[in-house]
This record gives structure tokens, sequence and C-alpha cells, in this order.
């Protein structure tokens, strides 16, 4: 045991949030309600800029504190992503809370609180760490789910997402406690130099880790509380349940399968094939027949996973396919989300015959929408599409010619339900005239839209600078190279 | 000039902007209907400009290319944006940037007090971007691109008058019409980057299986964008939207895009003559099926939809055949006259439409001798309706002759052809027919409109367009004079301009008849217009409406299924569609309802009645979804340890 | 699938011994019941009555900050006991717990300005 100095300043970015995060909290308590939206946004801000890798050497990951936490390189840009991910949803939820009718002004302190569960969960380099940072992140995210306490629905997703949530857990917990057993460590890097393949506890191990993941990013068949946890979460917050903790779970489950094993075993490949490749199918079949949105786009989001698990499954290229898809998922799905939550004061006006007729009413609402539903859908020059085209791409390359197949005639009927909310928007004249004074034009959420909006357009067009930049991060980071990259 | 190049993508894609930018955020900019119109048609007559610039200046063989930026740019795969101008693209860039420019100018008039004039015209910007990208682009993703791109186009302006549910479903409908093209072409490009490394389309070389494969999709991409069957059904529909949409997009533009894929891709369509046949009879069938619809129709943009899908179906005869660059003639000619022919009833509608006094001023039924007070459109309606008929000397006599040479030529290969020859003969008296009765009952005949109506004759705005295309109709043909003449020297398109055996451009089948033959076929050709159109100008000018009646007795019971489109919608409805309801209803509801519920209450029950822990932990769904967990857990578990 | 045969005979050691134990009490003790015995609580409190009872939920607030709070203290005592070899590397293992008390402080100021132990 060696306290180190180094250690400490290459977790700068995290104290940051965490001082943020306790600052939040005071200034909650002392009542400085006005504060909490900037402080949030100046904190996680500060923390993103510290995070950026400025000097050359930066490339490169570093372990620190004993190997158990990675900082640097591939874990900074996830850090940069993530905090990202806050920063997007920031713009919407003060918004979405006042016309809720509901103050709520600790869900700033919990936000944080749960990028800093997210970024431990992602950049950990041993189960003690994966397993602390999934539960501060699990339990920020049962509190936002619950926090429109007037609703009957956000309690019960609340109480949804905990208790499944929990059990869940539980079997990632067993089966990180099967995998110290046999290996008598808990790092990862350390483990892929013991030879566990003739132990029969091995797979039961591996394969309880990966449900526990399985069922948080929501791959079938773990799915089922997604749709009614989505539906109850107030909005905002849904889409940033939605992204980045699927970004942070992802990259764990990533970082996890790659770093102990060298070469994927063949067992647990075939079962995230096989999630995969049912989450993409059904995710996409039983969204067409949603008629609510946070529903519909939950459904969606069970087959962005199976694409995403597709790419996990597809080795090295795969894996920075799949870094990048998170990220822009994250800007697409929170932008998604956020509109939601603007054209939102009752629960039904997430119903999408709400939504008649509202791309005439407001234009650049309308546009916005647009954008964002075919990134979604994949439809070029948008993000999504070369985000998916690149996810499909290299399991082609990985020789999955039939999963990627079914990817992407998946992917080309779910355009459907997307457009079908298009076709509300534009081609269907509103019924009621209730609804006029939405969606609300408050300053913050619409530069929140228009920023992601244009980030979703700027990435499809010039996707470039982002997925050289992952892709230099791997070549990059020493230690993937070591574990069979 | 050079350095301009990159304007004839980035024009119409600024003109969009400025006009969707300035709209969504300042409202008295949407009504300035001039200002907005000049903008959108100076974005496109300026890549018009240039395309011709370099047109005029080409160097035979030698691609004039230029490159924006790298669209992405990895390890293992990259892609620019960069294009093309070679003599196939040029062909085709004069054709979308020309008639794009004067459909325009056209719309200036037509959608004239719209109240989304704006949204109009950005979207006919964001077309031409989307057109330009998909003919230019030097490689299949940026292709794709465009692909994508005129879909959305095509599907916001199909629902453009959203006012009644049918428009917004017509959209919808081409929308999965296309998708379905839109996945095959997904699963070929995937399909040639493993087996080449590249998406140029110089650099795409393929044999034996891949060719097949990749050719096999590229043909269903192509039937969905190109309506052939089975997916044509969407472009009927599309005529919903405004009429110039449907001259520059579902005539003369984004409805050949598939021809001009598979000609790109000419050089893999040779490997696999299994291919090239089946290309040719869809092409052959199409053609007849939609002509004998369009017969029994009496709106007068479905007769033109229809006869759309068949010409569609005559181009696709051609590739089949291998004769690529006479199917470029025909999308040529086929893009003059039609245009002309749709913008012609888009006149006739709007005349129709300020007379106030029929219920439907699409209906040929209702209209008659329009020609008197419309005579500029009366006109050039009747030049394009000579050309399409085939009727010597315009335009369409020489690319439909073409075409139907190369078929029996192409006999000599396969006896498929031939076959595939006789239809489009067939087809080709049809035309004639159904053309000169729709020309005929619109313009010429009795007045059936109401006493106190007087259509008006349009606007110059409108009537220039229409001079223009009509020119063109005119002399659009003689570009490729037949073979007989000079030993196909003077076929400028086919032994001149795309003459280039070297892909990417075009490749074409070499197909030659000896002279008789040729003479013999053109003499055919000839007779079969003229005998069309004059029986069809007899018939219905000695018994005006009532003829129908006549070849209503002609066709007898026949008559009542091409009346009905052959009941295609009705049979994919039940094919299709109702099925997939069948099985969300019937199949994976109760799945989801009995089967997964009945699991869960089973072991429910022994949850229950093992002891109360379970029941009082948790409450309603929760217990199922966590038990459902389980049993996730349990199989995974198992295939994990038996498996 | 011999390799789970210890296993399976685990499971059924553990399912044996867990019956045994609990009805083992039953079998072999003296069984005299009264009224007063078989209630759930020998304290006093009478535990039958109306289910609709309520509780003050200031009770279980106050309740959960003790768990909270003594939870989180039980952390200093392996502290404490090691805090000689930490000393030996510096001040750290000092501003270590420094760290981890201010941070628990700032969730007492939260508790106490937000008004969770105030009772009415």
């Amino acid at each position: 045991m060696q306290f180190n100095i180094q250690d400490l300043i290459q977790t700068m970015p995290l104290v940051m949030l965490l001082v943020t995060g306790l600052l939040l909290m005071l200034s909650d308590a002392f009542n400085l309600r006005s504060l909490l939206p900037w402080l949030a946004g100046l904190g996680l801000t500060a923390s993103l800029v510290l995070a950026l890798p400025l000097q050359p050497g930066d490339q490169a990951i570093v372990p620190v504190y004993n190997n158990m936490f990675l900082t640097g390189g591939l874990a900074s840009f996830v850090h940069i992503a993530l905090c990202l991910g806050a920063l997007f949803s920031l713009f919407f939820i003060q918004d979405f809370f006042q016309r809720a009718g509901k103050v709520v002004d600790e869900i700033y302190a919990i936000l944080v609180f749960s990028v800093i569960g997210m970024i431990m969960l992602a950049n950990s380099n041993d189960l003690a760490v994966t397993f602390i940072g999934l539960e501060t992140m699990s339990i920020c995210l049962y509190v936002m789910a619950a926090l429109l306490k007037t609703r009957q629905s956000s309690n019960e997703a609340g109480l949804k997402y905990f208790l499944l949530g929990s059990f869940a857990t539980g079997f990632l917990l067993f089966g990180m406690s099967m995998l110290y057993g046999i290996t008598g460590t808990t790092q990862f890097t350390l483990m892929s130099q013991t030879d566990m393949s003739g132990n029969i506890l091995f797979l039961p191990a591996v394969l309880f880790i990966l449900i526990g993941f399985l069922f948080k990013v929501s791959a079938f068949p773990f799915h089922n509380w997604t749709p009614d946890v989505y539906q109850g979460t107030p909005t905002p917050l849904a889409g940033f349940m939605a992204t980045a903790s699927k970004t942070a779970s992802f990259i764990a489950l990533g970082m996890f399968l790659h770093q102990t094993m060298p070469v994927l075993d063949e067992k647990i490949f075939w079962i995230l094939v096989g999630s995969a490749v049912i989450s993409m199918v059904y995710g996409n079949i039983v969204a067409a027949r949603q008629t609510n949105l946070k529903r519909l786009l939950a459904y969606s989001s069970i087959a962005h996973t199976g694409y995403v698990l597709l790419g996990l499954a597809s080795g090295k290229e795969g894996f920075i396919a799949v870094i990048f898809y998170a990220f822009i998922y994250t800007i697409m799905n929170v932008g998604a989300f956020g509109l939601i939550g603007m054209n939102e004061i009752e629960e039904e006006d997430a119903e999408v015959s709400r939504w008649n007729g509202i791309g005439l009413r407001k234009p650049w609402f309308g546009v916005a929408m647009s954008v964002f539903l075919f990134s979604l859908a994949g439809i070029p020059p948008l993000a999504g599409f070369m985000s998916k085209y690149q996810v499909f791409f290299a399991a082609v390359r990985s020789e999955l010619y039939v999963a990627a197949i079914i990817g992407v005639l998946a992917s080309v009927v779910g355009a459907y339900y997307y457009i079908r909310v298009i076709v509300n928007m534009y081609f269907t004249k509103s019924e009621t005239e209730t609804s006029h004074a939405l969606p609300s034009c408050a300053m913050s959420p619409t530069i929140g839209v228009f920023v992601l909006a244009a980030l979703t357009l700027a990435l499809g067009i010039f996707p470039s600078p982002v997925y050289t930049w992952i892709e230099s991060l791997f070549q990059g980071s020493g230690m993937l190279a070591m574990a069979g990259f | 000039m050079e350095a301009l190049l990159p304007l004839i993508i980035l024009s119409p894609f600024i003109g969009a902007a400025i006009i969707g930018i300035w709209g969504l955020f300042s409202s008295s900019f949407r009504h300035q209907e001039k200002l907005i119109g000049t903008i959108a048609t100076l974005a496109v007559v300026l890549p018009f400009v240039l395309v011709l610039n370099t047109f005029l200046s080409y160097e035979h063989g030698k691609p004039v290319s230029f490159h924006l930026f790298s669209w992405m740019a990895t390890k293992n795969f990259s892609v620019d944006f960069s294009y093309v101008l070679d003599e196939a693209s040029l062909l085709m860039g004069l054709i979308v940037t020309g008639i794009g420019s004067l459909i325009h100018i056209y719309s200036i008039a037509y959608m004239h007090h719209d109240k989304g004039f704006y949204r109009y015209f950005l979207y006919l910007n964001l077309f031409i971007f989307s057109m330009n990208n998909l003919i230019l682009g030097d490689n299949l993703l940026v292709l794709f691109l465009g692909w994508e791109g005129v879909g959305a186009c095509s599907y916001f302006l199909i629902g453009y008058w959203f006012e009644d549910m049918a428009k917004a479903m017509a959209a919808q409908k081409a929308f999965v019409a296309n998708r379905i093209g839109d996945f095959a072409l997904l699963v070929a490009m995937f399909i040639i980057f493993t087996s080449t490394g590249s998406l140029k389309f110089s650099e795409i070389s393929l044999s034996g299986d891949v060719a097949f494969w990749v050719a096999l999709l590229v043909f269903i991409a192509a039937t969905g964008k190109s309506a052939q069957i089975p997916l044509y059904v969407w472009l009927p529909d599309a005529m919903a939207g405004p009429t110039p949409v449907s001259a520059l997009i579902h005539a003369a533009t984004m409805v050949t895009s598939g021809i001009y894929l598979i000609a790109r891709m000419s050089e893999v369509f040779l490997q696999v003559p299994g291919v090239m046949i089946l290309v040719a009879v869809i092409g052959g069938l199409t053609a007849i099926l939609a002509a004998l619809i369009a017969i029994a129709q009496n709106d007068i943009k479905k007769v033109l939809a229809y006869s759309t899908v068949s010409q569609l179906g005559f181009m696709f005869m051609a590739l089949g055949a291998g004769a690529f660059s006479t199917a470029i003639f025909h999308v040529m000619t086929h893009a003059f006259f039609k245009a002309c022919l749709f913008l012609g009833s888009g006149s006739v509608i709007h005349a129709m439409e300020h007379m106030h006094l029929v219920d439907d001023p699409q209906d040929i039924r209702t209209m008659g001798k329009l020609g008197k007070y419309m005579p500029s459109t009366s006109k050039t309606f009747w030049i394009s309706t000579l050309a399409i008929a085939g009727i010597f000397p315009l335009s369409g006599f020489f690319s439909k002759d073409e075409i139907l040479g190369k078929l029996f030529a192409a006999g000599h290969e396969h006896v498929m052809y031939y076959a595939v020859w006789a239809v489009g003969m067939i087809t080709a008296v049809l035309t004639a027919f159904y053309m000169t009765r729709v020309t005929f009952l619109t313009f010429n005949g009795k007045k059936r409109f109401p006493e106190e109506g007087h259509p008006h004759e349009s606007s110059p705005l409108m009537t220039i367009p229409l001079w223009i295309l009509a020119g063109l109709a005119i002399v659009g043909g003689f570009l490729g004079l037949p073979a007989v003449v000079g030993h196909g020297h003077y076929n400028w398109i086919s032994e001149h301009w795309l003459s280039i055996s070297k892909a990417p451009i075009i490749v074409n089948r070499i197909l030659h008849a000896d002279l008789t033959t040729e003479w013999i076929l053109i003499g055919i050709s000839f007779c079969v217009a003229i005998g069309g159109v004059y029986f069809a100008y007899s018939l219905y000018s000695k018994y005006d409406l009532q003829a129908d009646l006549k070849v209503k007795s002609f066709f007898g019971s026949m008559y009542r299924v091409m009346e009905n489109k052959f009941f295609i919608d009705e049979f994919y409805n039940a094919a299709i569609i109702r099925p997939f309801v069948w099985l969300g209803n019937y199949a994976i509801m109760p799945f989801d309802k009995k089967f997964i519920d009945g699991l869960v209450n089973g072991s429910g029950y022994l949850v229950y009645s093992a002891g109360s822990v379970f029941r009082q932990l948790q409450s309603g769904l929760v217990q199922k979804y966590a038990l459902l967990m389980f049993i996730g857990v349990v199989v995974l578990l198992g295939y994990a340890i038996f498996g | 699938m011999v390799e789970y045969i210890p296993l399976i005979i685990l499971i059924g050691l553990a399912l044996f011994l867990g019956l045994l134990l609990t009805n083992l009490s039953a079998l072999a003790g003296p069984l005299r019941p009264n009224r007063i015995k078989y209630s759930p609580y020998e304290s006093g409190m009478d535990p039958v009555g109306t289910a609709r009872d309520r509780f003050s939920v200031k009770f279980y607030l106050v309740a959960m900050f003790f768990i909270l709070f003594d939870i989180e203290l039980v952390f200093m005592y392996p502290w404490a006991t090691q805090y000689k070899q930490l000393n030996e590397m510096g001040p750290f293992g000092f501003i270590e717990m420094l760290v981890f008390v201010v941070i628990l402080f700032v969730g007492f100021i939260y508790l106490l300005k937000k008004g969770g132990l105030k009772w009415d």
C-alpha cells in the first residue's frame, strides 16, 4: 500500500466532480436554489476540461491506486463522454420540473453523483471498484426514477427499478465473488494472466457478471423493466438514464470481457450475439406497437442495445465502434427525450396523438425532433447512420454475417415507427387545442435542443475526428494491447 | 471553373439552408414568395450551368473529379465526399439540374399562395442536393446518402398536403417500400466492401457467387426506388404530392436512380446472365401490367403514374438486355416528355381547381375540350403524348425503338429475350392507346365540365417550362439515331458518348442485329405507334367518353381487374399486412399474454404456495419481471453449462 | 457433469441441515404453550390490532439516519487499529479519514438544514 500524489493528480477530474456534488448538497441545504444548475454545469464542465488529454503523452491509459482504476487516454474519453451526457441533460431538467410543478433541488447533486458512479464503473480495473461504481450509479438512478412523487407512475418506476436492479446486482455480485474465488484477485489485468479455462466455475462466474450488465443495458431477456421505468421516470432524466448509464455499462462490460479474457469464450460470445440479435428484433417489433413516445423510445433503446452488443461481440474494431455508437446515441437520445419533456406537462402528453401537427405549429420543434428520429432510424447523413454503419461493419468483418444482416433488416423495419411519429407531427391534424401552450419555449432547453441537433448533424457529416480520436486512444493504450488487442 | 465544381453539390444545400433557417425563425420571410423562389431557383440553376460547362468542355474518357472532404477515415474503412463527373454522371446531372431548374420556376407559379411555400422549396432544394449526391458520388456510400436523402424528401413532399390521411398513408407506404430497397443496397454494400475492400465505383470488381448476390441485391434495391414489381405500389399513391413534385421526383429523376445504379454496376451485372434475364423479365412484366392498369384509370395523374411505371419497365428491359446506355437514353427522353406531361397535367389541374366547379380536379371524365381554353398546355401535352407513344420523329420513337431492337438482338443470347421483346411490343401499342385516350379526353372531345366554367391558361412561368420540355421531347431523340443510319455512327449517346467500355462508367453488352432485321423492327415500331394513336384517336373522337365502354367490352371481365389495379394493393394487404397484424395480435401478443403470463402465473403460483416470502417482497408486475429474468438466467446458465 | 456432484451434495446437505435445525427444537424441546408465549414480541406490546394504525414517518427517518451514520462510523474502527502503520507513510492516513469525515459532515449539514431531524 503506497500513496502516490501522482495518482491524486490523475484523478483530479473525478475529485472535481465529488467536490461539485458536495457543494451542490450544501447549496441546496442553504437554499441557494438559483445557483444549483449553474454550479452543476460549471462543475461538470471543469471536470471535463481537466480530463481533456492536452499533452501528447496523454494518449496512454494510466492505471492509478494500485491498478484499481484507469485514467488518461481512453478512460479520459469515457470521462468526457459521460460528463457531456450529464451536461446535455442538464439543459432540460430545470424547465421540466418547473412545468411539472415540482421543485426538486436535489436532482443536481444526484446527477453529479451518478456521473461519478458511472465513471468509476466504466474506468475500473478492479471488481470492487466496478461494483462500487455500479451501485453509486444505480442508487442515484433509482432515486431519479422516483423523483416526481406526485405521479404514481414515477413511484412505480422507482420501486420497480430498485427491486429488479437489486435482483440483478445480486447475480453480478455472486459472479464477482466466484471469479475472485477462482483467480484470487479482483484485478482485471491480473485475471487475464490466470489460466481459468479448465475451471468449471469460470463460465458461471463470467455469465453472472454478464447478466448483471445485461440487466443494466436492458438487453433481452433482462429488458422487461425498461419501458415501465422509462415511462415513469421524469422525461429528461429518462434520457440520461437511457444513454449515460448504458454507455458506462457497455464500456465496463467491454473492458471486463476484453481484459479478463484474451480470447472471448465461445459460449459467452454466442450468448452476447444471441442476446444482441433477439434484442434488435424484439425491440424493433414491439416498439412499432407503442403509442406512448417514452415507451416507444424505451423499446427502441432495447433495439439499440442489441446493435451495441453486436459490436461488443466483434472484437477490437467492434469495441471502438461501440464507444463511438454510445457517444452518438447519448447525443441523439438525450435530445429526443429532452424534446418529449419540453412538450409535457401531464403524463399523457407523451402519447403520440398529442404530438399531432406539432411540426407545423412549432416548426423548429418539429425539425429538431425529426433530426433526432431520423438519426435514431439511421438515415444518412445524420450521426446515427455512421455509428450504426460502423457497428455492422465491424460485425461483418468478424464474420457475423447473419447477425449483421438481421441487424440491418431490423433497423430498416425499425425506421417505420420513428417515421410514424414524424407522420403524426407533420401529416396529422391535432384534435385537441388544449396543448397550445406547449412545447416549452424556455431558453435553456431550447439551446440544448439546438446544440444537440447541430451535433447530430455535424457528427454525421464529420464523424472522423471523434472516431479517429477513439481509434488513436486504442492504439495508445498499452494495457489494452496487452490484453489481447 | 474547376474550383467552382463543389458548388454543384453545395449550392442546393446552401439554398436549402438559407430558406430553412430563415423560414424557421422569421415568419414574415415565409410569405415572401418571390424571394424564396428566386433563392431556390438560383441554387439549382448554378449547378446546371456548372454541369453544362463541364459537359461542353469535357474531354472524352477523362472524368473530372472533385473532393470536398473526408467523411470517414479509419484504419480499415475510409470514404470521402468525393464526386466524379464522367460520361454517365454528366448526362444524369444535366437532366437533374436542368429539369430541376425548370420545375423550380414552374413551382413558383404553381405553389403561389400555398401555406407552406418555404417548406416546399426547402424540400425541393434538399432533393436536388440529395440527387446530385446520388448521381455524382464516386463511391457507394455517398450514393447511399443521396439515395436515402431523395427518399426522405420524396416522403415529405408526398405528404406535403397533409390534410387527408390518405396522403399521409401514401407517404408512409413510399417510405416503407423504399426501405426494403435500402436494406438490399446496404447488404450489397457490406458484401462489396468485404470482398473488395472499397466502395469506390472504380475499384469494384466482383466475380462468381459474390457478383451474383450483389447483382441480385442491387436489383432489389433498384426495384424499390424505380418502382418495379413487386415494389411498384408506392408510386401511383405518391401522386398525392404536388404535381411539380410528381414531375421532378416521380417521373424524371428519382425513380430513374435505380436504373442509373444498375448501369453504374453494369460490369457486375454482365457477369451474371441469370440476373440479367430476371431484370428484363421483371421489367417486361411491370411494363405491361402498368400499361393495362393505365387504360382503365380516370385520374389524369394516376394514368401518368402508371405510364411512368410502365416506361421504367422499358428501361429495365434495356438493362436486362445489357444495353445499359440505351436505358440511359430512354431515361433522358422519358425525363423530357414525362416531365412535360406531368407539368401539363399540373397546369390542367390548376385550371380545373380555379373553376371551383368540379369535385375532383383530376378526373378526366369532367374535363374535355380544354384545348380551346389552354392552347399552350394542350399543344405541349399533345407533343409529349406523341413522343411517349413513339411517333416518328419524336424522341420517344428513337429510344423505345432502340430498346426493342436491342432486346431482339439479345434474343441470340437467350430465347427469353424474344418473349420480353414481344411483351414490349404489346406494351408499346397499349402505351400509344392509353396516352392518346387520356390526352384526347382532357383536351379534345366534348366539354364535360359545367357550362359556366371558364378555365384559364396558366401563367408564362408555367407555360415556358412546358414549351422548353416539349421542344426537348421533339429533338431529344436525335441524340440516338438508330443503327441503320450510318451503321450507328450517328447514335451519339450509345456509340459516342457512352461508348467507353470501361468500368465504372458503363459497359455495354455488344448487341448487333443485321441491318435488314433492324429495318423491319423500325418498321414495326413505326406502325405500332401510329396504329395505337390512330385507333385511340378515331375511337374516342367518335364516341368520346362512351368509347370506354367499347374498351370495356373488348377486355371483358379483365377490365374490372385492370380498373382495380389487378388487386395488387388488396393482395399485399391480405398477404403481407394482414398476416403481420395477425402475427402481432394473435401470435406475439398472446405469446406475451398467454404463454409468458401463464408461465409466470404458473410459477408464481408455485412460489405462492411454497411460501409467502415472494408475495410479501414484491407485488404486481415486478414479480413477473423478476421471474422472467430468473428464467432467463436459468436458460443462459443451462446453455453455458450443458450447451 | 461429474464435477457438479459435490455441488449437488452441498445443496442437499444445506437443505437437510436447514430443515433439521428448524424442526429439531420443535421436536426435542418441551412444548407447553400459552397465549403470552405465542405473541411475537414478548415485550408487552400487543402486535394484534388494526393494521391501519399510523406511524409517523419520522420514526423511520430517524431509524434510517441512525443506521447510516452508525455504519459509516463503524468504518473508523479498522482505521483506528491500523493508525500506527498508516502514520508511517506520513499524514496520508490522517488526511484520508479527514476527507471521509468531511464528506460525512456535509451529509449531516444537509440533513440538518433540510429539517430531517425536526420532529414537528
